[in-house]
């Protein structure tokens, strides 16, 4: 790591590493948790389609991420709720749709396009003092939640009809996660990119639901896979002179084959 | 039957879109009254049960439990007096959730938010898993147990929610003989030792005449007959509500039916 902390702007991507790894590991839990992956995956997408349509327009591409990911979840939401809906065909409609407007909002933008092509493959290298102090807010904002409501995730886990019949907001804890989660994506669209951040929402959880029968544990696990994930990515894309968000989500998808090979749950899958 | 009935239907229609499910339903459960609500699959039995706690919303007429009239705004806090025991089938073997935290829950909704569970919770839980029969495995995944262990689980929890009315859908479905039995005398001994009134689900009309008061028929959304247990148990009723011949049969002083 010699070189590697002598240089600001690595400092800056270290510290978005760190904590936007770990802030998206930790919300990654609900998604595996409640399998709603579909869900997470057209969360992700709509961030990445509103950021770009923003960009074509002029705005800020955060506020067109929040406005997407946020819009979606308030639109996909609903259907997971509903326990009969089946999401294999509507994810792979609406992911489709999502795709094709990001695609066509960055085919409108005009000049180099660099901005644009930077949302697709994120880069931790150009974040700015303020996507930090974001993303620290966002971890803060997850770990009240978690802190205050812990005990209604549990009761919702396998058993969310019993829960909603004995009296706990199931439908406020869940959609209340689902405006983290869409929050989560937003800011972190940028340093990850578009079409990896999905991925640091769901292995790193993967990886956690791997080892551990706590769900206290399973949060602290997949917050440390995802941050671990991200900063060894940075260090490797570094030196080998290869994608940032690829090197990432690689890490990630190594250390979860060393958690499946390690799991004391393999014999009862 | 002279008290106030501690939960009560009346004139209650619910349909979902343009499709009527339930209609002109008049019911009243006294203290310590044990129903059996029997029908075929698609009657409506899942969806009545639901009445009683705001799961199912209604059209018109009224519902009411413990006095109380059942509306979304009510909802959530006569829920606190109902216990609803579902089907524990779908379990991920890897769920990250013990026994004990499973039946720990049923405290959460009493408890309110921003209030940890503290000793009294953990007493009543372990008490509950005594009932049951599961302290030994209190500190198992939930998703290890078998489908029997699972349902005296739903049980337990619901028992530390100390209820009221308890609200049972299909308890013993898709379990093998022994765990039905044991489910069955389970419940038997829980409404000995709790002063609960209970409204049971079930396609088994054994599980009915064996443990059950009182019996509801539901066909087609509608309540065709109610009455005492005894009463109940006759081939002509039966048949009608199943659309199949059934003959009863007596075994050891008890009435079974078959097909």
């Amino acid at each position: 790591m010699d070189t590697f902390l002598s240089y600001g702007f690595l400092v800056k991507a270290l510290w978005m590493g760190v904590i936007g790894g770990a802030t998206c590991g930790a919300v990654g839990v609900f998604v595996v948790l409640w399998r709603i992956s579909f869900v997470g995956v057209c969360i992700a997408h709509a961030a990445f389609a509103g950021a770009l349509i923003a960009l074509w327009l002029g705005a800020p591409p955060l506020a067109g991420g929040l406005t997407g990911s946020l819009g979606a979840a308030a639109m996909i939401g609903p259907l997971a709720d509903r326990p009969t809906f089946s999401p294999d065909t509507a994810v792979g409609v609406i992911f489709s749709v999502m795709l094709s407007l990001a695609m066509l909002a960055l085919g409108f933008l005009p000049g180099a396009k660099t901005e644009g092509l930077g949302l697709i493959w994120g880069s931790l290298l150009t974040v700015s003092p303020l996507d930090l102090w974001l993303m620290g807010g966002m971890a803060m904002a997850l770990l009240c939640f978690l802190w205050l409501f812990f005990k209604e995730i549990q009761a919702t886990l396998g058993q969310r009809q019993a829960a909603m019949a004995a009296g706990i907001p199931v439908r406020g804890i869940y959609y209340a996660s689902l405006i983290i989660l869409g929050m989560v994506v937003a800011i972190a669209l940028k340093a990850i990119g578009g079409l990896l951040i999905y991925s640091l929402i769901l292995i790193p959880a993967v990886s956690a639901l791997q080892l551990t029968y706590r769900l206290d544990t399973m949060f602290v696990l997949a917050a440390a896979t995802g941050a671990v994930s991200s900063v060894f990515g940075l260090w490797l894309s570094f030196h080998l002179g290869i994608p940032t968000g690829a090197a990432i989500i690689l890490t990630a998808a190594g250390l979860l084959l060393l958690a499946v090979l390690v799991s004391p749950k393999r014999a009862t899958a | 039957m002279g008290s106030s009935p501690v939960a009560r239907l009346a004139g209650v229609r619910v349909s979902f879109g343009s499709r009527l499910i339930l209609d002109g339903l008049d019911m009243a459960l006294a203290p310590g009254d044990f129903w059996g609500l029997i029908g075929p699959n698609g009657a409506g039995k899942s969806t009545l049960l639901g009445l009683f706690n705001g799961l199912t919303r209604y059209q018109s007429g009224r519902v009411e439990v413990l006095g109380r009239h059942v509306t979304p705004r009510t909802a959530s806090e006569i829920r606190l007096k109902i216990a609803h025991v579902f089907q524990m089938i779908d379990i991920d073997p890897k769920m990250p959730l013990s026994v004990f935290d499973a039946v720990l829950a049923g405290t959460y909704g009493r408890l309110g938010l921003f209030r940890k569970p503290g000793n009294r919770e953990r007493d009543l839980a372990r008490s509950a898993l005594r009932t049951v029969g599961l302290v030994d495995l209190a500190h198992r995944p939930l998703g290890h147990l078998s489908g029997g262990e699972r349902q005296r689980t739903a049980l337990a929890r619901a028992l530390v929610q100390e209820p009221d009315l308890l609200l049972l859908d299909e308890p013993t479905a898709s379990l093998d003989w022994q765990a039905q039995r044991e489910i069955l005398t389970l419940i038997r001994e829980l409404i000995r030792q709790y002063p609960l009134t209970v409204l049971m689900a079930t396609h088994d009309l054994n599980a009915v005449s064996h443990i059950a008061t009182h019996a509801a028929m539901l066909k087609r959304g509608r309540l065709i007959w109610q009455g005492t247990t005894d009463a109940a148990m006759r081939p002509a009723l039966l048949s009608e509500l199943y659309d199949v011949p059934i003959a009863l049969a007596e075994v050891g002083g008890r009435r079974v039916a078959l097909f």
